[in-house]
């Protein structure tokens, strides 16, 4: 159970370890304490790292590089990857420059977050050959600082581009094509496969590396919990101090990491990350880049994967209303037996679906749109960047000319469920053109959700919110003058105004 | 260091491999006698070592002023996530995992949650506060308008990125390093040495540094440090202890939420003639620093207006929740929000900008410059600063501009607000206005100093190095400053009130002086120079003619036996309150600064975004501009988030339910508006003589947020001129959207 840490040659084993274990606690047990837990929920980015592994880019194998939160991935899921962290970022005595542009702007007070916002910047300084602010925003959307009100951490990432050669010349640049064949040799022959004793309890981890492989697993222990990245699913770890006898993780199985451009569908397997289906989805639904933005934080969209966010059934997950409201349809696979299901009819009730014991999402088949078609969506949270949702809409029209002929509109954060809303699709319908639209689509929403008061929300702003989201919509397509405000280069632009 | 990752916080330190750790049960009802606590399932769960409850401890109860918050409940829980138990186990995870399973039987009794019920039940900690000047029940009804209110101002978790974390190793007879992340060195010592009953100098508490403290360090750190100086006694073992963040946020206090009940009287101009204003602060199950947090808030009731005829009272709610506790401002910036929020309600009400009914109440030079506690203001510059902004930013042009904007606009609004900020500054309890230091230059020239200051961020041990490198004119990097401890500097008190650098800087400067005494009076033996001609510049000594470097004379002077390390004490001039008469000179000066805000709001959602932010900002001479604007900046932020996104909410029988970065939502980085000018007022001192006539810049900022707010407010009153008043802090989405929509609810 082999990765390659820093700018050590050799790799690195993670030894005899709970499979329960994440990366965090693992590095800060071996020393390596530089990395920090700020609230050990992926929340604050305290803890963030870079990782990097392997893909195929235009049928050549690269490293890619992306932060991630280390406080909530598993430990095991570093076996054949590379992972940076802020102990191997500088060579010999020169500070990356990231880290002197952070010196330079005053861009650390009390310093417990800097080394989280350091990786992020150094992932940024890493993949981005230009920059502006937006894309410092959203580099940085996984990192809370409590002291410095961001500011000049703005101005050290500015400040670190001006400097920057056209080449970046950090030590992992430099050794791209050495780091390379290490990896290349890691994943050769790797088991990735454990089994660790604990007070008696036996824990397995296993991470297939082909759907074969995982039916078997799966058939033998029906029981397994299925991991995807398990953003979600580590706070039970972390927060509910819960342990998983056995672990199956299924982001190595080739099969699912597939992204599939057809004829007249988009199918993207449901090991996919939501950074790597992101161009695929903004080619055919551009409005989903701004949308996607707000979903969560970077080192969040680097590693969740659309099909976890979907299986784990989450009320409040962002891509299921989306996904509904453009028809898509899962195909889920136990053994050799494929069915193809709706998404809208996945989930039961709050966390529950139809999937059966040792049934697993294979992908996710999303229709392409028509040119009559168009996606509009809106998120309304507490706080713009990585915050979860109160209400989440996405309304999916087909019109003529400026009328719309259907409509498919469907809803997060309203119900126990992600869920589609027909009778408010019959009122847009109905009343698009007229004055009267808010109130009707209020008590659309009023027969259709009882939706719950909480810390996000209260029932009645959800319910009234969402009325006004639709005539937002209808506005919106009318050309009157709405906004965005979550959107960075609309802001600017009412600023200028 | 920071930027490598390798400043170490306390829960980086290596210790030793016998090191036990501790985690606490919860209470999970808010108010409920205690029928018993099973520890059973505890003292059986893998890598515990023992689990200790109220009866276990003979001196149980701690408190900064009262001793009055047990370490571990007693016979009856108070607060929803009190303590009532602790376990001791071989790692963090082991400790958490058995205090899971720990189980309280409780009869739940009523619980007093909400600041209204406080009241109404008159479930107070202490006799209610008052100042006073002229008589405004009377101002107010012959003025000829009137206004009343009430407007609710929500408290605020610290949520310093290191949480609480304290590490005991118990060393020889009795005696006990503490290593604690505080801002308050010698509380925790004092407790630390009440609970184990030993006297204060067999503890030592060493802070190196914090991971923000924000106010949140300043007394919640004692309880932590206390439960593992007990086990390591105990166990003889050393003992770590840190809160996972929601034990944090469910343990610990937090800004004190208030209810400002409000009534005023004008004239056309806006001036106010009479006012009074009821503050009631949510203060929690135990007094902590409740009242000099409420004393402050009555003291900044008036901001920098002149107030002639003014009541304000102050009510220390009991309430079954975490005991509220010290925050940036401590108190100033609900007081402040009040009046501010009066200001904006009467602009609206006469129909005219609030700028003019600021400039209308401002306090002036030498006449209308007696606050209602009757402190005369010596230094005011708020006059001067607010027009200096308004010629910077053009701000009748903004005005304009956001009112052609908002009438082209139909769902989008903005809103546009000057505030200005007088913050006090002094720690209102006078005692603790004293700081010592200590510096040593030893042979080799190079220097160390300590302080009883600690460093959370705020960049204090810079600044006092900067003090102690000036007067030996030497470079900043001949200083060393070494962690806060209790055994270097004695008696200190805590790193607040943004007294920091007065306090320490003075004292370092102090001990410079004391030894340059000796230094001198050696040169003009030695070398028969005259003592004016002695200077310390450039890393050299002058000796009239003659010049040696700094390290070759204190070389020289070593061997000819001069002492050459020196304490320093200092304590704060002209201050003093007649607690009697509520009246008196409780601060030695005042902080300024002004800020204007630009928002956009969404009439459809209530969603809104700050545009743009432009402050000038008073901090005398600065000592280190670099760090000021980070105060500046951060502080802004901070309060930014206060009213707006920061949003505490507990359930109706007093679970707190928003205890994580999931659910409370400090400012992200988009949150920083895009024009964010900050200009500190240049070619300014101190005209109270401190330490290079600087002024303290920790706390004063935050307020500078309240325009944010007041801008939101505009921006509803711009979208509908009817809707004068109302919106609470914070203002979330959901409470714009609501006080957006007053008329269809």
């Amino acid at each position: 159970m082999n990765f390659l840490l820093n700018q050590n040659a050799t790799p690195t084993d993670l030894g005899e370890i709970n499979p329960n274990t994440t990366v965090l606690q693992w590095l800060r047990s071996n020393d390596l304490v530089g990395s920090k837990e700020g609230c050990a929920s992926g929340d604050c980015g305290a803890c963030t790292a870079v990782i990097g592994e392997l893909v195929l880019e235009n049928k050549k194998q690269v490293i890619q590089y992306r932060s991630i939160n280390t406080c909530i991935a598993l430990a095991y899921s570093l076996v054949g990857k590379h992972l940076i962290t802020i102990e191997g970022l500088k060579e010999g005595k020169d500070l990356h420059p990231v880290q002197q542009a952070m010196v330079d702007e005053s861009g650390s007070q009390c310093g417990f977050c800097t080394p989280g916002f350091v990786m992020s910047l150094f992932a940024l300084y890493h993949n981005e050959t230009k920059i502006n602010l937006a894309k410092i925003n959203d580099a940085l959307s996984g990192n809370l600082c409590r002291c410095t009100g961001y500011k000049p951490i703005i101005a050290a990432a500015f400040s670190a581009y001006k400097e920057k050669p056209k080449k970046p010349s950090d030590y992992y640049t430099q050794n791209r094509s050495k780091i390379k064949q290490a990896l290349i040799r890691l994943n050769e022959n790797q088991k990735v496969s454990s089994s660790y004793t604990n007070n008696g309890n036996i824990v397995r981890y296993d991470a297939p590396t082909s759907l074969q492989e995982l039916a078997k697993i799966l058939k033998e222990n029906p029981a397994a919990k299925i991991i995807a990245a398990g953003t979600d699913l580590s706070l039970e770890i972390t927060q509910s101090l819960k342990e998983f006898n056995h672990i199956l993780n299924i982001t190595s199985v080739k099969e699912l990491q597939v992204i599939r451009d057809g004829h007249s569908e988009l199918e993207i397997g449901s090991a996919v990350t939501y950074q790597d289906a992101s161009s695929s989805l903004f080619n055919y639904w551009p409005g989903l880049e701004t949308f996607l933005h707000r979903f969560g934080s970077l080192p969040i969209r680097n590693w969740a994967t659309i099909g976890g966010n979907i299986a784990n059934a989450s009320p409040i997950g962002d891509m299921p209303p989306v996904l509904i409201a453009l028809e898509a349809k899962l195909k889920l696979r136990k053994n050799s037996n494929v069915r193809l299901v709706k998404l809208e009819d996945f989930f039961v009730s709050y966390k529950k679906t139809i999937l059966k014991k040792g049934e697993f999402i294979e992908s996710i088949v999303i229709p392409k749109p028509t040119s009559k078609e168009q996606l509009i969506t809106h998120k309304i949270s507490k706080r713009y960047e990585d915050d979860i949702s109160a209400v989440c809409m996405a309304i999916n029209i087909t019109s003529t000319g400026n009328q719309p002929i259907s409509v498919r509109i469907a809803l997060g954060g309203m119900s126990g469920i992600p869920q589609r809303a027909p009778q408010l699709e019959k009122v847009l319908i109905k009343y698009w053109n007229q004055e009267n639209l808010t109130q009707q689509a209020y008590k659309a929403l009023q027969k259709e959700f009882t939706p719950f008061s909480d810390v996000r929300a209260s029932s009645e702003y959800r319910l009234k919110v969402s009325a006004n989201l639709v005539n937002k919509s209808i506005l919106k397509m009318k050309g009157e003058k709405v906004a965005d405000l979550a959107e960075t280069t609309q802001a600017s632009h009412f600023l200028e105004a | 260091m920071h930027v490598q990752g390798n400043a170490t916080y306390i829960d980086d330190m290596p210790v030793p491999e016998e090191t036990l750790h501790v985690a606490f049960a919860l209470s999970d009802v808010a108010h409920g006698k205690i029928n018993h606590i099973d520890i059973n399932q505890a003292q059986k769960a893998p890598g515990v070592h023992s689990v200790i409850v109220s009866q276990d401890i003979e001196r149980l109860n701690i408190g900064p002023i009262k001793h009055d918050e047990p370490l571990l409940a007693i016979d009856e829980v108070a607060f929803y996530g009190q303590a009532i138990a602790a376990v001791l186990a071989d790692s963090h995870e082991n400790a958490r995992k058995a205090a899971s399973l720990i189980e309280a039987n409780v009869t739940q009794l009523e619980a007093t949650i909400t600041i209204e019920q406080a009241m109404s039940r008159e479930s107070f900690l202490d006799k209610p506060l008052e100042i006073m000047t002229g008589d405004a029940e009377s101002a107010i009804n012959a003025a000829k308008n009137n206004l009343s209110g009430t407007l609710t101002i929500g408290g605020q978790e610290h949520y310093y990125l290191e949480g609480q974390v304290a590490l005991a190793i118990p060393t020889e007879d009795n005696e006990m390093i503490v290593h604690s992340s505080t801002q308050n060195p010698t509380e925790v010592q004092h407790l630390v040495a009440h609970v184990l009953k030993v006297p204060h100098n067999a503890i030592e508490v060493i802070t190196r540094r914090m991971g923000g403290g924000f106010g949140g360090k300043e007394t919640d750190s004692s309880q932590l440090a206390c439960i593992c100086a007990i086990f390591a006694r105990q166990t003889l073992k050393p003992v770590k202890a840190r809160l996972s963040r929601r034990d944090d946020i469910l343990l610990t206090g937090k800004r004190h939420d208030f209810e400002a009940n409000y009534e005023v009287g004008y004239n056309d101009q806006g001036q106010i003639e009479g006012v009074k204003i009821d503050l009631a602060a949510r203060c929690g199950y135990s007094l902590d620093l409740s009242k000099a947090i409420l004393s402050r808030a009555l003291f900044h009731a008036d901001n920098a207006y002149y107030l002639p005829n003014a009541t304000f009272r102050g009510f220390l709610c009991k309430t079954n929740t975490a005991s509220n506790t010290a925050f940036r401002g401590f108190g100033g910036p609900q007081g402040m929000l009040a009046i501010e929020n009066i200001i904006e309600e009467i602009a609206n009400n006469l129909g005219i900008d609030s700028l003019i009914v600021r400039e209308a109440n401002f306090y002036q030079k030498n006449t209308n410059n007696v606050t209602p506690y009757a402190q005369v203001i010596e230094d005011n510059i708020i006059n001067e600063l607010t027009s200096e902004l308004v010629d910077e930013v053009g701000y009748h042009k903004r005005r304009q501009e956001v009112q052609k904007f908002n009438q082209k606009n139909k769902y989008l609004k903005k809103g546009l607000a000057l505030s200005p900020v007088k913050f006090g500054i002094s720690f209102t309890t006078q005692i603790l206005n004293q700081a010592g230091a200590l510096v040593h230059v030893y042979k080799d020239g190079s220097i160390y100093l300590n302080h009883g200051g600690t460093e959370m961020g705020q960049g204090l041990f810079i600044k006092v190095a900067q003090v102690v490198a000036n007067e030996f004119g030497v470079k900043l990097d001949q200083v060393k400053v070494s962690a806060t401890s209790t055994s270097k500097v004695p008696n200190t008190s805590p790193t607040a009130a943004s007294s920091g650098s007065d306090l320490n800087g003075m004292a370092a400067k102090e001990a410079c002086i004391r030894i340059k005494r000796n230094l001198c009076n050696f040169a003009v033996q030695h070398f028969g120079v005259d003592i004016e001609d002695v200077r310390f510049e450039d890393s050299t000594v002058c000796l009239g003619d003659k010049k040696m470097t700094f390290k070759e004379f204190i070389s020289l002077a070593f061997l000819n036996r001069v002492e050459l390390f020196s304490n320093g004490y200092y304590k704060t001039p002209k201050i003093y309150y007649d607690e009697a008469k509520k009246q008196g000179r409780p601060f030695y000066y005042y902080s300024y600064g002004v800020c204007l805000s630009e928002v956009i709001v969404d009439c459809l959602t209530g969603e809104y975004k700050l545009l743009a932010v432009d402050i000038l900002h008073d901090v005398g001479a600065s000592l280190n501009p670099a760090i000021d604007m980070g105060q500046i900046v951060g502080g802004f932020i901070q309060g930014m988030g206060w009213l707006c996104s920061e949003e505490l909410m507990w359930d109706d029988s007093g679970v707190l339910l928003t205890t994580g970065a999931s659910t409370y939502k400090i400012p992200a980085i988009g949150d920083t508006p895009e024009h964010f000018n900050v200009k500190i007022k240049p070619n300014i001192s101190n005209h109270e003589n401190t330490i290079h006539r600087s002024k303290a810049v920790g706390e004063p900022p935050l307020m500078l947020a309240l325009s944010v707010w007041l801008a939101i407010k505009n921006a509803i009153y711009n979208n509908d001129n009817d809707n004068k008043t109302g919106l609470d802090a914070p203002a979330s989405f959901e409470k714009v959207f609501f006080n957006l929509n007053k008329k269809i609810n």
